[in-house]
């Protein structure tokens, strides 16, 4: 019987292990652009999804429709119902907008947090293995998106830009583990506002983790959660998901709450790529970062 | 012809599991299980089986390194496992008379090392922080069934397609 491995393959084993390494270390460190190999790979391979994706979504949307069939003169009346309300609350928000302006003009602040401005993107594949979660959209650099950019569908946030080449990028979903990503969040309470931030991904029971709640804030299952707006890149007001359970930490004096994310994660294909109007205002924060590591031993 | 009918096809494999096979297998936020179409592995497999073991290590490591950059921040996790489970696979074939169990069983075999080797390189560098149990029931044998299944599907066809390209190789 000859050996599983002779000598000669021993080494190439050896080599490849160490070319392994090299390469983890070398893709591990965060890097804000691809090389131009790796874009161009991106968009080879996504136009070839794009030809494959949407024959089968249409396919998969028949039987889809075939079955809601049956659901929609039931929605259709509760709808009606609900389009009554709607135009009652239409025309108050477009009073409150009206005094919100000029309020505004008194001030002269033109730009606010909430502002910002939207992409539309179909979504072309996604990620078979789930180690990483993401999606790849059909909108890339040549429509203006940049990486760190918060994307959304009409229900709430799903995740943000993460690769971009030229004419597709790839989205990071809010469930992909990645332990540099924090979103700052808020609830809006009867007693004010609860500051948070969203950190990390419960595999098991599908939620998000909110995490540095002040223990002495009072939190309900059902409160909505949105985006506060603060530090950096996310526009304030998109939402997020809802609480479903709060647990206090074991060791610091705060609480994290289990979120349910409201937009389905799964089932999307159209997403908007958004952009805050307002500058960001993280430079200070990387120099302060940069500053820490110097000073470390 | 065959040089480029043969990749040609493999990448078609790998596009359709980002794509056909991301909208058919039911996938929503209530399922425990998590299904992950590995047919570029057993495509590669089946190379490493069929034409040559050299063969099918290129062909892994090609396409680990597609599926590392489209897919995942890291270069190099699939491209050494998709490497070396076309040479395992190759190497357990050499002593087994090869019908369509047997075939089966040496796949089965490859997909666990493939799936051992990309979850162990995970964790040990950080991107996965599931359990090892809850890993082997929501991702590792429903993985398993789903590309069983697939093996079983595709083995005539693809086994004499591939026989003639060995053949034509040979001839060459």
């Amino acid at each position: 019987m000859p050996q599983f491995f002779s000598n000669k393959r021993l080494i190439i084993l050896l080599v490849s292990m160490i070319v392994l390494v090299a390469m983890i270390g070398f893709s591990m460190k965060e890097r804000e652009n691809i090389s131009w190999p790796e874009q161009f790979l991106h968009d080879t391979v996504g136009w070839t999804q794009s030809v494959f994706y949407k024959p089968a979504h249409f396919v998969a949307g028949f039987f889809g429709n075939v079955v809601e069939m049956k659901e929609i003169y039931e929605q259709n009346r509760v709808l009606k119902l609900q389009l009554n309300e709607y135009d009652k609350l239409a025309s108050r928000v477009k009073d409150l907008k009206k005094e919100n302006e000029t309020l505004r003009d008194t001030l002269e602040k033109e730009e606010s947090l909430t502002d910002y401005t939207v992409w539309q993107a179909t979504i072309v594949g996604r990620s078979p293995e789930r180690w990483y979660q993401s999606v790849k959209i059909n909108k890339g650099k040549q429509a203006g998106i940049e990486p760190n950019m918060p994307v959304i569908s009409s229900k709430g946030l799903i995740g943000k830009i993460d690769k971009v080449s030229a004419f597709h990028s790839s989205v990071e979903l809010v469930s992909s583990h990645d332990p540099n990503s924090r979103i700052s969040a808020v609830v809006n309470t009867d007693k004010g506002r609860v500051h948070g931030l969203i950190q990390g991904f419960d595999e098991k029971k599908k939620v998000l983790l909110m995490k540095m709640i002040p223990i002495d804030r009072e939190l309900k299952e059902g409160q909505t959660v949105t985006t506060s707006g603060m530090g950096g890149i996310f526009p304030k007001g998109l939402e997020i998901g809802k609480i479903v359970e709060i647990i206090p930490d074991k060791v610091e004096p705060t609480q994290t709450a289990y979120i349910e994310p409201a937009a389905d994660l799964y089932d999307i294909d159209h997403v908007m790529v958004v952009k805050r109007k307002m500058e960001e205002v993280d430079i200070e924060l990387d120099d302060s970062d940069q500053i820490e590591e110097e000073e470390m031993p | 012809m065959i040089r480029f009918l043969l990749p040609f096809v493999t990448y078609l494999v790998f596009i359709s599991e980002s794509t056909v096979m991301q909208v058919f297998t039911p996938q929503h936020m209530e399922n425990e299980t998590i299904l992950i179409p590995r047919f570029v592995v057993v495509m590669v497999c089946f190379i490493a089986m069929y034409i040559s073991p050299i063969r099918g290590v290129v062909y892994g490591i090609a396409f680990g390194l597609l599926y590392d950059v489209i897919f995942t921040d890291l270069i190099g996790v699939y491209m050494f496992s998709m490497g070396l489970t076309a040479y395992v696979t190759a190497f357990i074939a050499r002593y087994f008379h090869r019908n369509i169990f047997v075939t089966l069983f040496i796949m089965l075999i490859g997909l666990s090392a493939f799936e051992f080797l990309v979850y162990g390189l995970y964790s040990l560098i950080g991107v996965s922080k599931v359990m090892l149990e809850t890993f082997i029931y929501q991702r590792y044998l429903p993985t398993l069934i789903l590309n069983g299944v697939f093996v079983v599907l595709v083995y005539y066809p693809l086994r004499k397609w591939l026989l003639d390209i060995a053949m034509e190789l040979q001839e060459k």
